[in-house]
């Protein structure tokens, strides 16, 4: 059997063990209703990890290129980003993934001619890593972009203010509390 | 991001590993983008609130009273006296569990404190330690804890973390509401002056100015210029828009954001060219120039100080009733607390609109009525012309904000008015819309730029019901009928699902709107009209 | 988890009390006589002593939750039940939570299920479990008003022929004593399994918890294996009832430790979340009409407050209004 059939036989056992792995990352106590309320939106965290982990195996065991992948990746950093994670735990999903995988995979029958693929394998995860690195900057950055969108926004609304207190009736921009 | 400085040790300590530790034990960590910063000085002062002081929420000392304790006991215990709710909803909760996974900040986040039931804990637990007798005795073992600075920390910086939206009161067997515990906790707080920027210096412009941002009267009148020659370029009419008319029929009452930001502005354009097409006889105030009421985030005591403009303009100006704007909060507080916190309204009549005769009855005592009662009402009789293809280049959704859901159960005559004014309209899944819906995650003061991090956990499950509608519909648009919303919905989808925008129902009906004598090319944000109509002579 | 041990021990040593207090020292009077009227007395007291205090806190505001269309326009289908503007639709809303717990059902309606064979729900079984206890608590409570009453009314002994339908073992097994048991181990077992309801659990809700089941068990018990003398236990009953207590004799222990664990769960409940069966009465999101702009609501303790009138806010910009063109007020 090759490397991506044993994938694709333990897919369920690997995804579990991956989800059970991340959800770890969240206070216990809150990780019953993540993992198994299985309404979209009644648990919209939970249930975008599932989809999105499982989209992502599937890719790594079709060798699909990296960049189909990017989407899945982008869904699950997303969220990881706004949460109270530093930035190493935010993105500790896909050390998760390569342990779940090689944890899967140890009681199978992988032998010397798997090698080469699982070297190739960790080479895929890894580039993925960097792949959610990217991503969780991009997503850092937006969060300060649309910061500095709200200041700007609510400059504007404070010139249109100064443009309308001062268009044709002298400037009479009076100070909060003096009374004029 | 915590930038909150790693110390050496501590970069590579990277244990994923939450601490399981017994929610009795206080755990507010104010780390930066989840928390809101504290009220400024000036504001306190305008408002004469309690314990005035520069402070900062992440400062170990927050510069409490010395008898800070008995004033918060003492609050409380006049707060159980007044209020059965409270009282009551300290006392009967079972902690079933039902209302743990209804929260959005909790689905967002996974912090446990922020299930609703532990949400209220926080309170219950000091409740029991000093007003019951089993607190008393057993302690830790009864559920109770000192209050000591560490849990009024944790108190703000959980009850700054719910947006008092209410979808955990409507799950709960005793129909517990997480808001009054809030409302309550917050009441607690200023009495001991831990209150945020984002709500005093708004109630405090409000209370001086009439409007969230403190603009004076005359520079009102102007942003009115603004929009009537916006008008006029967009349409070719010129709209009149009467402000401190006394002797109008209507007084009509927006959300100040309405006049000033973005996109409420459109929504500001729709109203204008609605009452001009209608012939209403209205007036705007510069007064009461505020529906929204940042007060209600704060006290009631300062809910009603503020919502006392609304009744006491109507009464000067002399008119017969009053329409009220999209706004989620403001119709919370007209359609549950004005009448008893400013009524009654005797000098007002019923409500019955002039152009069809229809009496909303509903509003009989109160004498308010909502714009969507109001142009639903004008559509059903057939007294407007509307083009609805020109908003086809919208797939619409509509967000049901919490406090028109919730509090006044307000879906039908929104759904209505969109369904003939655009020709594309999907609603979001059923868990997620009516009294249902979730909250966009800034609600009750938490709107703050400094919050944002707190607000897109809190905002996910909203954007994720519209992410399903945007890939099965092709959604573009989202109309919601509340000015935070209007605000911190635009920020949330930028993150989550790019591509889609933010707009009021009455924005829709402003485009779709055929007004008599328009020469027409654009929609109300300056794009084409979808399908131009020859102008009508 | 410490909390549920603590629970259980408690319950253990109240169990321990009247077989130590009944079978070795033999205080039938006090443990059969005694401690009932002092419950009884605590329960009646304590119960009415919570009610008036909440009674006592005013409603100031109308602040009901409204989970339907409202009544506005007279085209628009307004749901009464979900958003009550008539008393009959306030009585529905009501009932309808009260009997079979509507709000714990709401939703879920599960879209967008994804591929697990399990469909989980926790609210369902919450609710589906909760009925089973409330409403078996209730036939049980009912039934066994055939101990208060000589002749037995004809409605109860409907009942409890009805109760044991199957007539499975002598005596009949109750299809409720099944039904309670298996409501309460799921009541129990989801604080003690689930690590959110762990974490909002306290000593005090895993207590009563055990004490209803220690109840219950010894209830079943003393019907089913140690075959108390139920004549007696009825003769003991009456004679508390009538208030001409006769000091009983031999009924068996395990009637004295079902009675005294009862007596302890009625003393308890006045000062317990058990309350919440009166309290969900009380509730202002669930037990007012939404009409709150039809009918003004008054609020008992409301008191002036400092406003900023229009006169003060004219004074402030009263000439940039003028040139502004506004209307003033004072020239």
């Amino acid at each position: 059997m090759t490397l991506q059939e044993l994938l694709r036989k333990r897919k369920k056992a690997i995804l579990d063990r991956c989800l059970n792995l991340l959800f770890d990352t969240y206070p216990h106590d809150s990780v019953t209703l993540m993992k198994n309320q299985q309404n979209s939106f009644a648990n919209p965290v939970g249930s975008t990890f599932r989809r999105e982990l499982e989209i992502i195996l599937d890719g790594l065991s079709e060798w699909a290129d990296p960049g189909d992948l990017t989407p899945s990746l982008d869904a699950i950093v997303h969220i990881r980003a706004v949460q109270e994670f530093r930035p190493s735990g935010a993105l500790a999903f896909m050390v998760h993934l390569k342990k779940a995988i090689r944890e899967e995979l140890q009681g199978m029958q992988t032998g010397p001619e798997h090698l080469d693929d699982l070297a190739r394998l960790d080479l895929r995860i890894d580039e993925l890593t960097f792949a959610a690195f990217d991503l969780y900057v991009a997503c850092r950055e937006k969060i300060a972009e649309i910061r500095v969108g709200e200041a700007r926004a609510e400059r504007d609304r404070l010139v249109r203010v100064v443009q309308a207190m001062t268009r044709g009736h002298g400037s009479r921009v009076t100070g909060h509390g003096e009374k004029s | 991001m915590a930038d909150d400085k790693l110390k050496p040790e501590e970069i590579l300590n990277v244990s994923y590993e939450p601490a399981d530790r017994d929610w009795l034990t206080p755990t507010a960590v104010f780390r930066k983008g989840t928390y809101s910063y504290s009220a400024p000085l000036k504001h306190q002062k305008y408002l004469d609130l309690p314990n005035q002081r520069e402070w900062n929420p992440a400062d170990a000392d927050w510069k409490l009273p010395e008898n800070w304790k008995e004033i918060i006991l003492e609050g409380m215990g006049r707060l159980l006296k007044r209020h059965r709710s409270f009282k009551l909803y300290l006392d009967i909760c079972v902690r079933c569990g039902a209302c743990a996974d209804k929260c959005h900040y909790f689905l967002g986040s996974g912090d446990p404190k922020n299930m609703p039931v532990l949400r209220a804990e926080l309170l219950r637990s000091v409740y029991r330690r000093y007003f019951t007798v089993a607190g008393k005795i057993f302690g830790r073992l009864a559920g109770a804890r000192d209050l000591t600075e560490d849990v009024l920390k944790e108190w703000f910086y959980y009850f700054f973390q719910c947006s008092e939206c209410r979808r955990c009161s409507i799950y709960c067997p005793y129909g517990i509401d997480t808001c009054e515990i809030t409302m309550m906790a917050r009441e607690l707080l200023n009495l001991v002056g831990c209150n945020i920027q984002w709500v005093v210096e708004p109630a405090s412009n409000c209370f001086r100015t009439g409007n969230h941002l403190g603009i004076p009267p005359h520079a009102f009148k102007q942003t009115f210029e603004f929009a009537l020659d916006e008008l006029k370029d967009l349409t070719g009419i010129s709209i009149d828009a009467p402000i401190n008319r006394k002797g109008a029929e209507i007084l009509f009452v927006a959300p100040s954001a309405d006049y000033f930001a973005s996109p409420h502005w459109h929504t500001f354009l729709g109203y204008l060219m609605l009452f001009h097409e209608i012939g209403l006889d209205y007036t705007w105030s510069t007064y009461a120039s505020e529906g929204g009421n940042f007060g209600l985030f704060h006290s009631s005591e300062l809910a009603k100080r503020l919502n006392n403009k609304i009744y006491a303009e109507a009464r000067r100006l002399g008119v017969k009733w009053i329409l009220g704007g999209e706004c989620g909060h403001m119709w919370r507080t007209i359609h549950q607390y004005m009448d008893t916190f400013n009524g009654p309204a005797d000098f007002l009549e019923e409500p019955v609109s002039p152009i069809t005769g229809t009496k909303f009855d509903n509003a009989r005592s109160t004498k308010m009525v909502h714009i969507t009662e109001f142009t639903a009402d004008l559509i059903k009789h057939d007294k407007l012309k509307l083009d609805p293809a020109r908003n086809d280049r919208w797939k619409v959704t509509f967000h049901d904000s919490c406090n028109p859901a919730r509090a006044i159960g307000l879906f039908a005559e929104p759904r209505y008015i969109l369904q003939n004014v655009c020709n594309h309209f999907f609603d979001m899944p059923e868990n997620t819309i009516k009294e249902k819906t979730f909250c966009c995650g800034s609600g009750a003061g938490l709107g703050a730029d400094e919050n944002m991090e707190m607000r897109l956990r809190g905002g996910f499950p909203r954007a994720h019901a519209v992410k399903y509608v945007k890939e099965k519909h092709g959604v573009n648009m989202v109309s919601c009928l509340c000015a935070i919303d209007k605000a911190s919905l635009p920020p949330l989808f930028e993150y989550w699902v790019p591509g889609v925008e933010v707009c009021g129902v009455h924005e829709l009906v402003g485009n779709a709107l055929v007004m008599k004598g328009e020469t027409r090319t654009a929609d109300l944000r300056g794009e084409p009209l979808a399908q131009a109509e020859e102008p009508t002579a | 988890m410490n909390r549920m041990w603590i629970a259980l021990i408690a319950v253990l040593a109240l169990i321990i009390i009247p077989w130590v207090g009944v079978g070795a020292a033999g205080l039938t009077l006090l443990f059969g006589v005694g401690i009932p009227y002092i419950a009884c007395l605590i329960f009646f007291v304590g119960f009415i002593y919570r009610i008036v205090s909440w009674a006592q806190s005013p409603v100031p505001f109308h602040i009901p939750t409204i989970c339907g269309q409202q009544k506005s326009l007279p085209w628009i289908k307004a749901n009464n039940r979900e958003s009550p503007h008539s008393y009959w639709g306030l009585f529905a809303r009501m009932a309808l939570e009260v009997l079979f717990f509507r709000s714990l059902l709401r939703n879920d309606r599960a879209e967008l299920k994804q591929r697990q064979r399990l469909i989980y729900s926790s609210n369902r079984f919450l609710w589906a479990g909760g009925l089973l206890f409330h409403w078996s608590l209730i036939i049980v409570l009912f039934r066994h008003l055939r101990f208060f009453t000589e002749p037995v009314l004809p409605g109860i002994a409907f009942v409890q022929n009805l109760d044991a339908l199957f007539h499975v073992g002598l005596p009949a097994l109750y299809i409720t004593d099944v039904a309670i048991i298996v409501g309460l181990s799921y009541l129990f077992l989801r604080r003690v399994i689930y690590p959110q309801m762990r974490l909002i659990s306290l000593p005090s809700d895993y207590f009563v918890l055990l004490l209803i089941i220690a109840v219950v068990l010894s209830g079943v018990l003393m019907r089913h294996f140690f075959k108390i003398d139920a004549e007696k236990a009825k003769e003991l009953a009456l004679s508390i009832a009538s208030f001409r207590p006769v000091i009983p004799t031999a009924i068996g222990l395990p009637f004295y430790i079902h009675l005294f664990l009862v007596s302890i769960l009625a003393a308890y409940l006045p000062f317990s979340k058990l309350m919440h069966a009166p309290g969900v009465f009380f509730s202002p999101t669930r037990n007012l009409k939404n009409d709150s702009r039809a009918r003004r609501h008054i609020n008992p303790w409301s008191y002036p407050v400092k406003v900023h009138t229009y006169e003060e806010y004219e004074d402030e910009f009263r000439e940039a209004m003028k040139e502004a063109g506004l209307p003033v007020e004072k020239e």
